[in-house]
């Protein structure tokens, strides 16, 4: 009797201790790579999910830049070697295939079919560069895609109506827009800045029918005739001075404010680019990217992917889940969007009325979207973004150190296709 | 002596002595496996003419560093050891460019290196030369790495000179001076050569600095345009994070300690020609 | 200037006057120039922090601002816990220099004064430490730190640098001008190894070791690298890593650069402050105290 007594009192009280014990809510680390106002939004995002919900908390920490080579993927690489890695990671998109092919990442596929709003039809074209030998690893983050800034003041009083369609129409145009300053060199006003990085050496290559690799993905295909056309129209224009492009490791950042100071009349960067191009004082607009006469436009995307690491305990990998599906779903992927200005995710973030109505107060946030259509993934090589450094170096030496193009790229091609046959 | 040899031994010496295997291996690092494949590493170092430029862009850093750093250095210590009122001011003033952050003081120097900054325009008082594009430019991108490190460095140097310089015993310099000696026959007989432990220091270490230079390559140049700026520690940087070639980013630590250690070691050989301990 | 101390017989006085003048303008020239190309990059710094963010990048950049905006520093403190990220790097900065000045006098010691076999073998493998740059070590170097528990507490930010071959070889080369007449008249008089460091060469050796000190707080203050990589949170952060996440490398919203430089300013404000103070130190002290 006593006996049965003490088992049911057991029993009470293991059940009432159990909901107790399963409530301490599971603390997944997330490591992201963007700082500055960027920053402020995930932190404030990340308290918004932990006080949603009781089961997860996530613990964000800044993990260094984000891009290829940086000290967020140096961390990352110690802290695999290590064997304590984070739970989730704003990985760039490029080197998401090359972690996912060793092994590092989950695979989300299944994960995918199951949710309510992360199926693989719920996003809009922006699952380039999640997937790796044919399965998912990761979801959009953050998206961009390359737009074409430009100062409508300066075209009106130049008497031009419209931003360029084609580098033809750029070309012709910006000797109009440039101005010899007043006060010297320094006052000088360019048509056109480009950035020379491989982000846009991929878009006019490809916007001009050409591509980077071959499609195994064994050798180099940039040697050509097709990709060399941009970068002799940007040759070209600085010759003639009326283009300029700034150098080293801060010159997007640089040629960005060189737009907003109004030291170009034109500049292509990025969709990200809006709430720093924001601060101009004179009216600005965003376009579409020029293409090639009579080609169809194909850009590639940028940014990052969400990914959980691989040899994480299982619930810790159901946790990071959960929080990659409320940072996509509608609500929350709109509210990114517009206090961001990367592109909206999901199909049904354009949905939401505030959304939309942002969207009407501000055109300009609408191109991007509207580009998404025109682009298309990168090579899901596990080396491409090694390639793609190799194509960066080149592109220097060509607009910088005026090497002849075509020799250029060919020499570049070999140490690439030398790159892809190595196991 | 213990302590120091253990600390030393697990944090530096021992990942020094994993990178020689490693060098020999191909390895990757996200798989966290790899595989024997004894010199090729090296072999493809020797086939890889970016690799040559950059030992030869890091010898030039180390001489287009070391001298001005010296020469700099000495002429400043010399200077302030007089006792010169407002010396501390001075010395603080120049010492402030070794303690700036980087990211600070190379938006700044982006400007004053840009073809209409503020050296062109110093440059070109005293020149008759006008726009030297820099940061841009192929030829020029690393003497300006060179100038930016000698700006940094020169208050660091400065103050290991001072304090070689009041090592010194004042009476050894009153003795000469009541000997008769003037300024200039001070300095060179008496003060230098008492000086040159503390030179040998400044030049030993200021040529293990200048191979180890990174940051400001990474954050002005990024070892361009081009392969201008390129170092054996960039070079090291870009196989090991960019490529993710860990094994030929071993060797080529290997490669650098190795001719570090060479370098050192014939400069403190050289050292018994010039540095006396004791007059 | 106390014209004994420095050793001018007083009846040379009036004859020298035009040349120290002459020398003394010399003098003051020449550290005026250093000073202001030294100086030209942090009066900028100072400068853009009082402005709006885009001034950074305007040409030609004005000095003087039109407009002076205070708030840039009350935003920058509060972009970042910087609070927290002071304790930090200060604690674990002192700390590695406590760590350095005990080890690396040790160290010289042995190497100055004991004879060992394998003494310039030993000297050889500690200079070689100085030569490999982070890249290099830092991944075994984090696994040793990870497999020690040690990530993201003060012990990794501070142990691996408590050794330093640069102190050791500066404080040898200052142990190495002491004259031996010293240290063996020391011994002739009975004192051990203790006594002689304590009493004779760590005096002596004042400025090397101020300057070591010196040094070696700027380089681990800054350290940006490493602590990146072994810390997470901001329990343990230290305050470079507070200065660069208040960078964005995209585009978006645009970098605060105005309250990026006042973080700057006061983040590096206390070092030129104590190092004004420090110069004290700096200072020669007499040998013939020891002598007699």
């Amino acid at each position: 009797m006593a006996g049965t007594a003490l088992c049911l009192l057991a029993s009470l009280l293991l059940l009432l201790a159990t909901p107790a014990v399963a409530q301490a809510p599971i603390e997944i680390s997330f490591w992201y790579g963007v700082g500055g106002q960027l920053e402020k939004v995930i932190q404030s995002q990340a308290e918004k999910f932990n006080r949603s919900q009781p089961g997860v908390k996530v613990v964000p920490f800044y993990a260094g830049a984000y891009g290829a080579g940086g000290p967020m993927q140096q961390k990352l690489l110690a802290s695999i070697a290590a064997g304590s890695v984070p739970d989730v990671v704003q990985l760039e998109i490029h080197a998401t295939c090359t972690f996912a092919s060793k092994g590092a990442l989950v695979s989300l596929d299944e994960l995918m079919a199951k949710s309510r709003h992360d199926r693989k039809e719920d996003f809009l074209p922006v699952l380039t560069n999640t997937a790796c030998e044919g399965r998912t690893y990761g979801i959009p983050f953050n998206r961009s895609v390359p737009i074409l800034y430009w100062n409508r003041d300066r075209f009106q009083k130049a008497g031009i109506t419209g931003p360029p369609k084609t580098w033809a129409e750029l070309a012709a145009i910006a000797p109009k827009l440039t101005q010899e300053g007043p006060g010297g060199p320094g006052a000088k006003v360019f048509g056109f800045m480009p950035i020379n990085q491989w982000w846009f050496f991929q878009a006019m290559t490809w916007s001009n029918g050409g591509e980077m690799l071959t499609p195994d993905m064994k050798r180099a295909a940039f040697a050509s005739e097709s990709a060399v056309a941009g970068l002799r129209v940007w040759g070209d224009l600085i010759d003639r001075g009326h283009a300029q492009i700034r150098t080293g490791p801060t010159e997007f950042l640089q040629t960005i404010q060189d737009f907003v100071n109004e030291k170009t009349a034109m500049y292509w960067g990025s969709a990200a680019d809006m709430g720093a191009v924001a601060a101009a004082k004179f009216e600005w607009r965003a376009a579409l990217s020029p293409g090639f006469e009579g080609k169809p436009l194909v850009v590639p995307q940028g940014g990052a992917n969400a990914v959980i690491m691989a040899k994480i305990a299982p619930e810790r990998q159901k946790a990071a889940w959960e929080f990659i599906q409320w940072w996509t779903s509608p609500a929350e992927a709109a509210y990114w969007s517009r206090e961001t200005g990367y592109v909206p995710v999901v199909k049904k973030a354009l949905d939401d009325p505030d959304f939309k109505a942002f969207l009407k107060a501000n055109p300009n946030h609408a191109v991007p979207i509207e580009e998404l259509q025109y682009s298309r993934a990168a090579p899901p090589s596990p080396k491409y973004f090694q390639v793609l450094q190799l194509v960066q170096r080149a592109q220097q030496n060509i607009i910088s150190n005026k090497a002849p193009a075509l020799e250029t790229l060919k020499s570049t091609a070999q140490q690439v296709d030398a790159l892809l046959a190595a196991p | 002596m213990a302590p120091s040899l253990v600390l030393l031994g697990t944090f530096v010496v021992l990942p020094v002595l994993l990178d020689v295997p490693l060098s020999l291996m191909q390895y990757d690092m996200i798989a966290a496996s790899g595989r024997w494949v004894g010199l090729q590493n090296y072999a493809a170092l020797a086939a890889d003419p970016i690799f040559w430029q950059a030992v030869g862009h890091t010898l030039e850093l180390a001489l287009g560093t070391t001298v001005p750093l010296l020469v700099l250095a000495i002429l400043f210590g010399l200077v302030l050891n007089r006792r010169v009122r407002g010396g501390a001011v001075y010395r603080t003033i120049l010492f402030v460019p070794y303690v700036i952050p980087l990211v600070a003081s190379s938006i700044a120097w982006i400007w004053m290196l840009s073809s209409n900054g503020f050296v062109n325009e110093v440059l070109g008082l005293v020149l008759p030369v006008r726009g030297v594009t820099w940061l841009d430019s192929s030829t020029w991108a690393l003497p300006g790495i060179m100038l930016v490190t000698v700006w940094q460095f020169v208050g660091y140097y400065t103050v290991l000179v001072l304090s070689g310089l009041q090592g010194i015993p004042r009476e050894i310099e009153e003795a000469a001076r009541i000997d008769g000696a003037g300024e200039i026959r001070l300095a060179w007989s008496v003060t230098l050569p008492l000086l040159s432990p503390t030179l040998l220091f400044c030049i030993v270490v200021s040529v293990i600095a200048s191979f180890r230079v990174f940051d400001q390559i990474y954050v002005m140049t990024g070892g361009g345009p081009g392969t201008a700026t390129m170092t054996l520690v960039f070079y090291l940087y870009q196989q090991g994070f960019g490529f993710l070639n860990t094994g030929a980013g071993a060797s080529v630590s290997v490669v650098l300690l190795v001719g570090l250690m060479g370098v050192t070691w014939l400069q403190l050989r050289m050292a018994r020609q010039w540095v006396t301990y004791q007059l | 200037m106390a014209p004994a101390a420095d050793g001018q017989a007083v009846g040379h006085l009036p004859a020298l006057t035009g040349a120290r003048v002459r020398r003394a303008l010399a003098a003051h020239a020449t550290l005026l120039g250093g000073a202001l190309l030294a100086a030209l990059p942090l009066l900028w710094l100072v400068s853009l922090s009082l402005q709006e963010p885009e001034a950074v990048f305007r040409y030609p950049p004005r000095f003087i601002p039109e407009r002076v905006l205070w708030t840039s520093y009350p935003a920058a403190w509060r972009a970042q816990p910087f609070a927290r990220m002071y304790i930090n790097s200060v604690v674990t900065t002192t700390l590695i220099i406590l760590g350095q000045i005990v080890t690396s006098s040790l160290a010289a010691y042995a190497l100055t004064q004991l004879r060992f076999r394998g003494r310039n073998l030993a000297f050889l493998v500690i200079i070689s430490t100085m030569m490999v740059p982070i890249q290099a070590t830092f991944i075994p170097a984090y696994i040793i730190v990870s497999r020690l528990h040690w990530v993201d507490t003060y012990w990794a930010l501070v142990m691996p640098f408590v050794a330093s071959g640069f102190g050791i070889f500066l404080m040898r080369q200052a142990f190495l001008v002491v004259p031996q007449t010293l240290v063996e008249a020391a011994r002739i008089d009975g004192a051990g190894h203790r006594v002689i460091l304590t009493r004779i060469l760590l005096p002596l050796a004042r400025p090397a070791l101020a300057t070591m000190a010196a040094l070696s707080f700027v380089f681990h203050y800054n350290d940006f690298f490493w602590p990146l990589i072994v810390t997470n949170s901001a329990r343990v952060r230290t305050l470079p890593i507070g200065l660069a996440t208040m960078i964005l490398t995209e585009g978006a919203h645009g970098t605060q650069w105005n309250q990026v430089m006042a973080a700057d300013v006061f983040v590096i404000a206390p070092i030129l402050v104590a190092f004004v103070f420090f110069q004290r130190y700096l200072s020669p002290t007499a040998l013939t105290s020891g002598v007699k």
